[in-house]
């Protein structure tokens, strides 16, 4: 296997912007995931069952199917009721819904980790439930949960590459470009490796960072 | 905490509708009706292309001016189709078995893609008139080039071709063959030079250039015989778009009467090579 780089003089910019977009799409699919992911948590955890039940269906549903059928059926499926979406749209929503899945466990876990005794406390000094939640639970509980949080975006890069299949100009999508227009294979998937992992691998140090600052 | 949290999905909106603009670099900048000023003209449309771009000389990307193009003969065609409708062409790029489904779906209006017609695929789309003859080559690995000469050399082979291609449809024919179907071209040429397949039906002038770029594959002698109806590659629209279909017609007969079509072919392969 003798292997020839000599195409990146050209087209390290294919590669540069693609991992932009990749880096679009998963900051998107996270923040928006985030959103969701909150509300689908306190959905699942309320006392009212038809809410807690369509949380949970929804969770359970997202969970348990592969990314890419629901990139499939969001990009091209809907389009059978009316609604067309162009592909970075389709992307951006296909993350979204299978990131605030993950979430929402991530911040139900977080959530039911704080000590009752907290809640009990805020109540008995004349906090509503809502407030006790919005106030004295849910600050402890974010900030148990930013590493999962870090976690899922670096899941999400990875996952984003999926997204190619619909015809986005992300990172994968841009390798496989240059694979077909310098006719060699292998190696464009190497940089796109070694590019995927410069980002993920950023994003852990800086979360390892982060973590240390809430610690102290 | 609500407050912030729906600024926060308001404003990730507002620049997630900002970034939607601009993410196809492909795609020519919309269009600017002055209604105002405009008398009864012609209204500019759109005409949206679905292609796979990843075989060359047919479709393929390209950097031109530092900038990513989809280019190559198809494209010049559909650009021609554009034109003589007075629209405004948009290329979106995928997977090539996913055409047919974004045709159905309306994601795209036509899909040009070196497509032949088969009555297979006749059931599902309207074909245009034929623009182009083409011929089978098949790769090998060069030092195994000697042991394939005729068809028959390929009988029980493990033979890689494109999902959803014409190529795998003439595989398929081949006795005891194990054959692996893959999206992309790349993939093939891959599987072919780590040995899991031993050979690669595709497109004469894609064979081509990759025996060109890679030194260890060449092109083998075996010749593959195809009758006319279905060596020919045609332009598919959504069943029942008869409207569509007839202005497509219309411009294949005027390109194949002035000889542009084979003049697009010779510049794509010039394009390939450069």
């Amino acid at each position: 296997m003798d292997l020839n780089f000599g195409f990146m003089a050209e087209y390290w910019p294919i590669f540069l912007r693609g991992a932009l977009v990749t880096l679009e799409l998963s900051f998107f699919g996270v923040a928006l995931g985030t959103v969701l992911g909150v509300l689908f948590a306190l959905m699942r955890i309320s006392r009212f069952w038809p809410v807690k039940f369509l949380a949970s269906t929804y969770i359970e549903i997202i969970r348990g199917t592969p990314m890419l059928v629901q990139i499939f059926i969001i990009h091209y499926g809907l389009t059978g009721f009316g609604i067309n979406l162009p592909p970075f749209i389709s992307g951006v929503v296909a993350l979204t819904i299978n990131s605030s899945a993950y979430m929402a466990e991530v911040f139900r876990a977080g959530i039911e980790a704080i000590d009752r005794g907290q809640t009990e406390a805020a109540r008995s000094l004349g906090l509503s439930r809502g407030m006790a939640l919005r106030y004295i639970v849910l600050p402890q509980a974010f900030r148990n949960m930013l590493p999962a949080i870090g976690n899922e975006f670096i899941i999400i890069i990875k996952d984003s590459s999926l997204i190619s299949v619909i015809g986005i100009a992300e990172l994968m999508y841009n390798a496989r470009t240059v694979q077909s227009v310098t006719f060699s294979p292998m190696e464009p998937l190497l940089i796109a490796c070694a590019l995927y992992f410069i980002m993920t691998f950023t994003l852990s140090r800086l979360l390892a960072v982060l973590e240390r600052k809430l610690r102290s | 905490m609500k407050k912030k949290l729906s600024l926060l999905l308001i404003s990730v909106m507002v620049v997630l509708s900002a970034c939607g603009q601009n993410n196809k670099e492909n795609t020519p900048a919309a269009t600017n009706n002055n209604a105002a000023t405009d008398p009864p003209a012609v209204e500019k449309t759109t005409l949206t292309l679905g292609t796979s771009a990843d075989y060359a000389p047919f479709e393929f990307h390209k950097m031109i001016d530092g900038k990513d193009t989809i280019v190559g003969f198809d494209i010049e065609i559909a650009r021609e189709i554009a034109k003589d409708m007075n629209a405004e062409l948009q290329i979106q790029d995928m997977d090539f078995d996913g055409l047919l489904l974004a045709l159905d779906t309306g994601k795209v209006d036509m899909v040009i893609s070196g497509l032949t017609p088969t009555e297979e695929r006749k059931k599902n789309v309207d074909f245009s008139e034929i623009y182009y003859l083409t011929s089978q080559g098949v790769l090998v690995k060069k030092d195994q080039a000697e042991q394939f000469k005729s068809l028959d050399d390929l009988k029980g082979k493990k033979i890689g071709i494109q999902k959803g291609s014409i190529q795998e449809g003439i595989a398929q024919e081949i006795a005891d063959a194990k054959l692996t179907a893959l999206a992309k071209i790349p993939e093939l040429i891959l599987e072919l030079k780590s040995g899991r397949v031993d050979a690669i039906i595709l497109e004469k002038p894609v064979a081509d250039q990759y025996a060109v770029a890679q030194t260890d594959i060449a092109v083998s002698e075996v010749k593959i015989e195809q009758p006319v109806e279905e060596a020919g590659v045609s332009i598919a629209v959504k069943k029942g778009n008869q409207d569509l279909l007839n202005k497509i017609d219309g411009t294949i007969a005027r390109l194949k009467e002035s000889g542009e079509i084979d003049r697009y072919v010779v510049e794509a392969n010039e394009l390939v090579g450069e």
